[in-house]
């Protein structure tokens, strides 16, 4: 058996003749160690992490995102028929967008939240009225959901909220889905600070 | 053809973006606002300033480490007012790398109202005072696992102050979180009396690693009147009505 033959053979070469092989060929020899090694360690670590389970959100996370994407390409082939009137549709839309950038004054996009003075519209986010009666729940009447690892608010303390535009990744954070094909794109938060500036909970208002 | 000038359009559109918004770094966030929210126990009659330094120290199980440092300047006069400077580092696993500003939030009980001032763009947020709620809010999921067991500890002095400590050991019973082995949690306070303030705070979990949060620098002096009140070139706004208060 030469060691063509030998390695053809694998899985399975353990007869006389492979075990023969073996002893004449330092190299297959090395060479089936090695792999010896491998599998051992990946048995080991497979039984290792035989208990390890991602969390229930995380999970959630990825069967929406799983879902979604299905649903996606159900309807690529759909969507291929449109093809020439999406095209022509598109260049009019950039059309129609490129004349409004050219005549408007820019602004932020997110203009419609901030008021002439330049504050913010949090009329929503009352912090105080709900903080009390929301102590054992995950998520508050609210919306804020707590993030990872954050501290107890501790009677007392005093609670501040700012609102940020965030990438949409950041809502994995708390363990909400999230389209693999925006996690890119901005989103707008509150975010709920401690007194020692560190964040305890989040809201997405988009 | 028809794709070319298509392509030259959506070109032409994308450059002609505002560029520079707000600030915003590479992959980060940006700000858009800020609302004082609910205020501390009101304390009379101990004026203090100080920085509340916040580090945390995470141990990877590659041995890598990672460490980082917030801190925020408190300030608090004779009738109740604070004045707290953030610096929004702490919305890091949010929005990492970006460039958000200072945000100082006025809790003032004697004008009963709250401020938010952006420094950056001299604009301030006016909202309500709002009546303190008895309770606290439990924003760790993984507190809740286990069994606390709180103590006192004897009095020491922290950072010049006489200190009173309390540590609350919390062992989560080996199975409880699919863990093989007990976890075991520590939470250590310690209270100035004199003062009426949290002095330093040391919390270790293994599983997040150790926070520690000090309060350093503390001055007793009376902090200055206008460092709780909205400076006159800024834009002041009252929250969630939807039009400025401009002064």
């Amino acid at each position: 058996m030469n060691c063509q033959e030998f390695w053809d053979a694998r899985p399975e070469p353990d007869n006389a003749e492979g075990r023969q092989h073996l002893l004449e060929c330092d190299e297959c020899a090395r060479r089936m160690s090695r792999q010896q090694r491998l599998e051992a360690g990946l048995g080991a670590l497979r039984q290792e992490w035989r208990t390890v389970e991602a969390p229930p959100r995380v999970e959630q996370g990825v069967v929406a995102a799983f879902r979604s994407q299905q649903a996606h390409s159900r309807s690529r082939s759909l969507r291929h028929a449109w093809v020439p009137l999406f095209t022509w549709a598109t260049a009019a839309a950039c059309l129609v967008a490129l004349a409004l950038l050219l005549v408007r004054p820019h602004e932020p996009p997110a203009a419609h939240h901030i008021n002439r003075s330049g504050g913010i519209e949090l009329a929503a986010v009352q912090p105080a009225a709900s903080a009390a009666t929301a102590d054992d729940d995950e998520s508050s009447s609210d919306g804020f959901l707590p993030l990872p690892d954050a501290q107890r608010i501790a009677p007392g303390e005093s609670v501040n909220v700012v609102r940020v535009e965030v990438p949409r990744s950041a809502m994995l954070v708390v363990g909400l889905p999230v389209n693999p094909e925006r996690v890119s794109e901005l989103v707008e938060a509150d975010v709920m600070l401690g007194s020692d500036g560190l964040a305890r909970a989040v809201r997405f208002v988009q | 053809m028809y794709r070319w000038i298509l392509i030259g359009l959506m070109a032409a559109s994308m450059a002609a973006q505002p560029s520079g918004r707000g600030g915003r770094g590479f992959g980060g966030g940006r700000f858009l606002g800020a609302e004082a929210g609910m205020p501390g126990r009101v304390v009379k009659n101990a004026p203090y300033s100080a920085e509340l330094v916040t580090e945390t120290t995470q141990t990877l199980a590659d041995g890598n480490r990672i460490h980082q440092t917030i801190t925020v300047h408190v300030y608090r006069d004779s009738e109740g007012r604070t004045r707290t400077e953030e610096p929004l580092s702490g919305l890091g696993a949010l929005a990492p790398n970006s460039n958000f500003p200072v945000v100082v939030f006025i809790h003032d009980p004697v004008a009963g109202a709250n401020y938010a001032l952006n420094p950056r763009n001299k604009t301030a947020t006016k909202s309500a005072w709002m009546p303190r709620n008895r309770g606290g809010r439990d924003f760790g999921g993984r507190g809740r696992a286990g069994t606390a067991k709180p103590e006192s500890l004897p009095g020491k002095t922290v950072e010049g102050l006489a200190a009173e400590g309390t540590r609350v050991t919390t062992v989560i019973p080996a199975g409880q979180v699919g863990n093989e082995q007990p976890i075991q949690t520590v939470l250590e306070r310690w209270y100035s009396p004199d003062l009426q303030v949290v002095l330093l705070v040391k919390q270790s979990d293994p599983r997040v690693g150790e926070t520690v949060t000090r309060l350093v620098n503390i001055s007793r002096a009376e902090p200055p009147r206008s460092l709780f009140e909205v400076p006159a070139d800024y834009k002041v706004a009252d929250a969630g009505r939807g039009r400025g208060a401009e002064r």
